[in-house]
């Protein structure tokens, strides 16, 4: 590794970024690809053209070097029929996907945060499998490398998992400068001086041998990971592998893991720098006190044992290095763990305004299919042909006996059509009919509903009504639009009782679930002053209840339905500020209850959820 | 494409090579789902298992993959052609890809004939190239709902009907289909999910000498394929042994009353809708016990195949933490306890 360049000194983090390029490119075709995480600029542009300068110099030069933006269509990543070409031959021309034309090269995916969870299963399989199958059927070689660009800022936008489980390397380029960043020809031709020669580096890590301990270490290190993928320690492996034969040794040492550890899962667990790292990253103690740390820990002693015959000293300070490893692991990933239900909401963001549909309203007319096999709309596409067909065709002009000479259309005149269409949204009230909210309270809540009832007759939601008091919850409106249904219903709510909190919270899932199970997007609404005294199982057991409904309210949380509570409460608590935390709702205390309060909060949460 | 990793050296799960290697015997079961964490050698076992099956009898030229006994009615080739064009061929792995669009799945109108030659033929699609073996849909939560719809029609027929463009065909297409998924990413519909014989959950291995092992034979297998194949070519002919002796006697297991019986308990106990989860429960027991060479299926064979034949047609329970299989599990405690100890 070289560390100046005419005297420039490169610091450790684009040491580290020259290493994946040089690993990138001598395992081009073996390792599925690396994942750059960083936005748009010359930092990036820099490691990428010595991404490519490095290729070039080796065995890269005029063979694929293609970038991809995310939106691509399916059918163009795997190929087709050429629309063109056929109608000019006059027999089916096929022409290659991307993944098939990449073959042998690289693939540069930008904006790979956006790529559809389609897209992304497709190039997985092709990567998997070193093929890429057409839409006609033919089977072509696809052996590439994916440099997908990660550019999500927030924590709901991710790489799809299916994507990123098979990228094997991850490279996080923010808050590198371009002054650090260096790179010249010079230094890139003695980046490439370290490759072996193309071809050779199949052969070269064959002859690597990769001792038990370093397997073991890295079975450790995966499995302390929170998605715990097999295919994470098998990565380890194959860069720790590499990384030998860029040192031109024949066995993978713990260090070579190490390394390997920093470039795939940008974690440091380097045996010298950890000493003093470690009790910094364990002070929180949230490495500890995860469930899945203790008990590996000792697997990770115990099992080599059992299966090498003779372990020496240096083993066993391997294995306690692994077991430390997958700790620090634990630490280095205890990031401020996205929220179970923002992470579903994304793919459940059924809310929102749909594009790409295949039915709803007409919004416009492209010149792009909106989704893969999408009709050309008829009336547009000779609208869009006609002012051509005088240069079509000169002769092109009304006949004397009034007939029209055939139009000639080209593929470039098909128009499409473009749908949006809105999922409907369901409210579900859990409205809290017991003693301890005021008859008058219940009143206003039964305003609210109507109110938007009226409301969601527009925008074509639905609402649906669920009254607890008593023993059990009961459904009074099953997810209707009528209005008078719901009146009739409404009238007939009698208060009073016992509150059995926890019931309504599970009747509330239960409706949401089947309303997106519909398609339609849940938003479940509590009206309540949150303190339940009724268990699940019907006794009046005050602890009990508040037990059940917390483990309801996390359930809701993990299934990502989004809820709002609104407390009914003359004196709002923290327990009921607790509850919604759990079901990770938005929390309205709302001492003085009003319909058109209850109904501006509901409204402005039904069209943030539209307006997405 | 590389030889795929033998079907015998996948380590551990259990349950899902036992759901692949029933289905292979009984094709009847209706197909795999098989669900679960990514990287868990879903799709090796199941292209895995294509290499398993015996040789099938079949016709040069022919696109239905017809059996030579029994053409389908619109090949053109198997009604005219010679017993000399007779062939063996392996029973067909097509793997449907997430792009694929109705034509290609059910066949359509053959464009280069109709360019060329005005000529109105059907071009057959996956579905026919499948039949009498397997169809995988890999992500198959992915897949276009109508897609699935229609794949799981025409596993359930074992005909492909297309009507469209002016053409009207029908050809058999029986074929074991195996899905796979994972359910972060989305959900089947439980109306489909009720359609699949067998369901199991996958997920990785949690203790450390597992993984080792799968590194082990995964770099080896990597890093030379063929002595990797070599080493496990005896393995691999048992277990294809275990199949074809399994598909011969699969017909002439018994099931006594009682097990019966107990079959039907268990599914009135789990509250599963329809006869469905009876009758796979009943092909899955008789399909394991062929596979381990017994001519009777027993308690431990229904046992076995309980909670894969049952787990996916449970009603969703959102109160329930447990995971669908406990359930299963505590009801089958529940029920072979009673009326199978006594008797």
């Amino acid at each position: 590794m070289p560390e100046t360049t005419d005297g420039i000194e490169i610091n450790a983090r684009w040491a580290d970024a020259l290493l994946s390029a040089q690993i990138l490119v001598a395992g081009a075709g073996l390792i599925g690809g690396i994942r750059l995480r960083a936005g748009t600029g010359p930092v990036r542009d820099c490691w990428l053209e010595t991404v490519h300068a490095l290729f070039n110099a080796g065995s890269g030069c005029g063979l694929p070097w293609i970038r991809v933006p995310a939106s691509s269509a399916a059918g163009r990543l795997t190929g087709g029929i050429d629309i063109a070409a056929t109608l000019a031959a006059g027999r089916p021309v096929h022409e290659n996907g991307i993944l098939a034309r990449a073959d042998g090269g690289f693939v540069i995916l930008g904006m790979a945060e956006r790529l559809s969870d389609t897209s992304a299963a497709i190039i997985g399989r092709a990567l998997d499998d070193g093929v890429a199958v057409g839409s006609s059927g033919r089977i072509q070689p696809a052996r590439f490398s994916l440099i997908a660009l990660d550019e999500s800022a927030g924590e709901e936008e991710d790489l799809p998992p299916a994507l990123a489980d098979r990228l094997t390397l991850d490279l996080q380029l923010d808050g590198l400068s371009i002054h650090e960043a260096v790179s010249d020809p010079d230094l890139v031709r003695r980046l490439a001086e370290c490759l072996p020669s193309p071809g050779a580096c199949a052969a070269a890590m064959k002859a690597v041998t990769v001792p038990d301990e370093v397997r073991g270490a890295a079975a450790a290190i995966s499995l302390a990971l929170p998605e715990s993928s097999v295919r994470r320690a098998l990565d380890l492996i194959r860069v720790a592998r590499l990384l030998a034969v860029l040192g031109q040794v024949t066995q993978v040492s713990p260090e070579h893991l190490a390394v390997a550890a920093r470039l795939c899962l940008g974690i440091n667990l380097d045996p010298q720098s950890e000493q003093p790292q470690l009790p910094e990253v364990s002070e929180s103690d949230d490495g500890e006190d995860r469930p899945p740390s203790p008990p590996e820990a000792p697997a990770g002693e115990e099992q080599p044992d059992t299966q090498v015959s003779h372990p020496d000293p240096s083993e066993e300070d391997m294995l306690v290095a692994a077991a430390q490893a997958s700790r620090a692991v634990l630490a280095a990933l205890d990031r401020p763990d996205r929220s179970m239900a923002a992470k579903l909401a994304r793919t459940g963001k059924s809310g929102g305004i749909k594009t790409g549909s295949r039915r709803g309203r007409p919004a416009g007319i492209v010149s792009r299919p909106p989704y893969a096999e999408a009709r050309p709309d008829v009336v547009s596409t000779l609208r869009a042909a006609i002012p051509w067909q005088r240069l079509r065709n000169p002769d092109f002009a009304l006949r004397a006996d009034g007939s029209v000479p055939p139009l000639r259309i080209l593929p470039n005149d098909f128009r499409y059509i473009r749908f949006r269409h809105r999922t409907e949204s369901t409210a579900i009230f859990a409205v809290d009919a017991s003693g301890s909210t005021a008859m008058e309270r219940l009143a206003e809540a039964k305003g609210a509903i109507e109110l938007l009832l009226g409301d969601c007759y527009v925008r074509r939601d639905q609402v649906a009504l669920i009254s607890f008091r008593g023993s059990s919850a009961e459904t009074l409106l099953e997810p209707t639009r009528s209005l008078v249904r719901a009146k009739r219903s409404l009238t007939g709510l009698p208060g009073g009782g016992p509150t059995p909190l926890a019931g309504a919270i599970r009747r509330s899932l239960e409706i949401a679930g089947m309303v997106q199970r519909r398609g339609q997007s849940p938003l479940i609404v509590y009206l309540t002053d949150g303190s339940g005294n009724i268990a699940l199982d019907g006794k009046a057991d005050r602890v009990r209840a508040g037990e059940d409904a917390q483990m309801l309210a996390r359930q809701g949380a993990a299934l990502g339905y989004r809820s709002i509570l609104i407390d009914i409460s003359r004196r709002p608590r923290e327990s009921t500020r607790e509850l919604a935390r759990s079901m990770q709702a938005q929390y309205c205390p709302l001492p003085i209850v009003s319909a058109s309060a209850v109904n501006a909060i509901v409204s402005a949460e039904l069209s943030k959820g539209a307006g997405q | 494409m590389a030889k795929p990793y033998p079907f015998s050296a996948i380590v551990g799960q259990d349950e899902m090579k036992d759901a692949l290697l029933m289905a292979a015997v009984e094709p009847s079961l209706g197909g795999v789902l098989v669900f679960g964490d990514r990287g868990t050698g879903k799709s090796t076992a199941v292209r895995a298992l294509a290499e398993l099956v015996p040789e099938l009898a079949g016709t040069r030229g022919c696109r239905y993959n017809c059996d030579p006994a029994h053409p389908a009615e619109p090949c053109p080739v198997c009604a005219t052609a010679p017993k000399s064009a007779r062939i063996k061929t392996r029973a067909p792995m097509v793997d449907l890809p997430l792009g694929a669009t109705e034509d290609r799945v059910c066949g359509a109108l053959d464009i280069e004939k109709a360019l060329v030659s005005g000529e109105r033929a059907f071009e057959p699609g996956l579905l026919a190239k499948a039949h009498r073996g397997f169809l995988y849909v890999d992500e198959v939560n992915l897949l276009e709902d109508h897609l699935v719809d229609l794949l799981l029609d025409v596993a359930a027929s074992g005909v492909n009907v297309v009507e469209r463009e002016g053409l009207s065909v029908r050809h058999p297409a029986r074929f074991v289909l195996v899905g796979s998924g994972n359910p972060e990413e989305g959900e089947l519909r439980p109306q489909l999910l009720d359609r699949f014989g067998l369901s199991v959950d996958v997920s990785s291995p949690r203790d450390i000498a597992s993984r080792i092992e799968v590194l082990k034979r995964r770099d080896a297998y990597e890093q030379d394929a063929e002595a990797f194949h070599a080493k496990w070519a005896r393995d691999e002919q048992r277990l294809a042994a275990r199949i074809v002796a399994g598909r011969k006697a699969v017909g002439s297991v018994l099931l006594s009353e009682r097990l019966m019986t107990m079959m039907a308990h268990l599914c009135m106990r789990l509250g599963v809708d329809g006869l469905r989860g009876e009758l796979t429960l009943m092909r899955a027991a008789r399909a394991k016990a062929a596979l381990s060479r017994r001519k009777e299926a027993t308690l431990e064979d229904v046992l076995a195949v309980a909670p894969m034949a049952l787990r996916h047609r449970l009603r969703r329970d959102p109160l329930d933490e447990a995971g669908s299989k406990t359930r299963v599990d505590r009801a089958i405690s529940e029920v072979a306890g009673e009326p199978v100890g006594h008797a």
